[in-house]
């Protein structure tokens, strides 16, 4: 119960910080939030969620990023697919290295929604779609130090 | 559970979603049947973006509750001054009005109505480097329409594309699926002014390179295509390009609206529609 509610607020919380203003020059940077959570549950409890929640919460990022449905939620199945599969490894590896696969993760997340987007037509510029993957790759060690604080009820690794 | 579903079930899976991700994005394009799996979302996705907007709310709420009585005073004046000048404006421009509208019943064309206007707040908020949208703090409780004009003080934004019952999504006329018809003011030459994706610039496409439009021509909309109301202002025309290569001049729009400074927008009713 407890559990479901860090996961609840959790999730909240990566909403407001994906929506919250930035200065125009800091668009790019912003980490992508929902997902690093998301692979966060993915890694420290499996089994708790699967591709089904990952597809309904990407539902609600497309909604309230203002896109069409469909497009973060293709993002948010991909790398939960990868993360479950990744799932050993990452938890094994140290913080650091977990941080590698998280930019690949990211990237794939981001590349989705641009070729998305792109052939919608929606586009109007594509020139720092790989940055949040940067700075998802250095916000993962925080996140996981802020995280595990209030997760404790899952041992993080098996 | 899911831990022991792994193989060929997860894989089975992945491909489902996926499937039903592009399903959905091409219902979404044609934009019917969609709507309400949109406005389920936005059940919970309203409280989040009211969230998000609080507390610039309450600064803004703050800053007027502190400011000295000096200041109110100050402004109180140079309102009170800049009411009396608008108002004389406004005797003007009634009187023109009604002569302009006498001389189209002459004309045995249609009379100008005069439109219905609402100040909405935009919730401050900014989620999507890709696209050029806003959220408008207003919805489908408030009487807003798919493909209602949004403008600000000094020119026209964009229009509505999507409707929650509290709040709305206004596609900007920088984004580059953003079209709207335009005349010149100078000499009633018309055309459609497309985004190009950047906040400070439009085009006019399609115009032949013997049209006359020179730099600092003001566009305004001219009402063909029954979305924008006709005679707000657009955008003031910058670098006229003459490439002998090309069928078409390539001219640059300064657009009048200040997309990324405007706090308030105007929600425009045309005079027929109730509300």
């Amino acid at each position: 119960m407890n559990t479901i509610f860090t996961l609840f607020v959790s999730f909240i919380f990566a909403f407001i910080l994906t929506i919250i203003p930035l200065p125009t020059w800091a668009l790019w940077y912003r980490p992508a939030w929902v997902p690093l959570v998301l692979i966060y549950c993915l890694l420290a409890s499996p089994g708790r969620m699967g591709l089904g929640s990952a597809w309904v919460i990407g539902l609600l990022l497309d909604a309230i990023t203002g896109s069409s449905l469909g497009e973060h939620a293709l993002g948010m199945v991909l790398i939960a697919f990868l993360a479950i599969k990744l799932q050993r490894q990452m938890q094994m590896a140290a913080i650091w290295q977990q941080s590698i696969s998280i930019l690949l993760l990211i990237f794939i997340f981001q590349l989705t929604i641009m070729l998305s987007q792109g052939m919608l037509g929606q586009a109007n510029s594509f020139h720092g779609f790989w940055i949040p993957a940067v700075t998802s790759m250095f916000i993962w060690p925080w996140l996981v130090i802020i995280m595990r604080d209030n997760y404790q009820t899952i041992p993080s690794t098996r | 559970m899911e831990l022991f579903k792994r193989g060929p079930a997860l894989g089975f899976r992945l491909s489902v979603f996926i499937a039903l991700s592009v399903a959905i994005m091409a219902l979404d394009q044609r934009q019917q049947h969609m709507i309400y799996v949109h406005q389920a979302l936005s059940v919970i996705t309203t409280p989040i973006q009211y969230l998000v907007d609080l507390p610039l709310k309450t600064l803004d709420w703050l800053s007027e509750r502190v400011t000295t009585k000096n200041a109110l005073l100050s402004d109180n004046q140079q309102l009170k001054a800049n009411q009396v000048l608008l108002q004389a404006k406004v005797q003007k421009f009634l009187a023109l009005e009604r002569e302009n509208n006498r001389l189209r019943g002459l004309l045995q064309s249609s009379v100008r109505l005069r439109e219905k206007v609402v100040v909405a707040r935009l919730l401050a908020l900014d989620a999507n480097p890709y696209v050029h949208q806003f959220t408008l703090a207003k919805g489908s409780r408030d009487g807003v329409f798919v493909g209602q004009s949004v403008l600000d003080a000094s020119g026209v934004l964009g229009q509505v594309i999507r409707v929650n019952p509290f709040t709305s999504q206004v596609l900007l006329l920088t984004d580059t699926r953003s079209a709207i018809p335009v005349e010149n003011t100078r000499n009633g030459i018309r055309g459609i002014v497309v985004g190009v994706g950047d906040m400070n610039r439009l085009a006019l496409i399609d115009t032949p390179k013997t049209e006359n439009i020179k730099n600092g021509d003001l566009l305004v909309t001219s009402g063909l295509g029954q979305r924008f109301p006709a005679g707000y202002p657009v955008g003031t025309v910058g670098v006229v390009i003459h490439n002998p290569g090309e069928h078409f001049a390539r001219i640059n729009i300064h657009p009048k609206a200040q997309f990324n400074r405007s706090r308030f927008a105007l929600l425009v009713w045309p005079h027929s529609k109730k509300k």
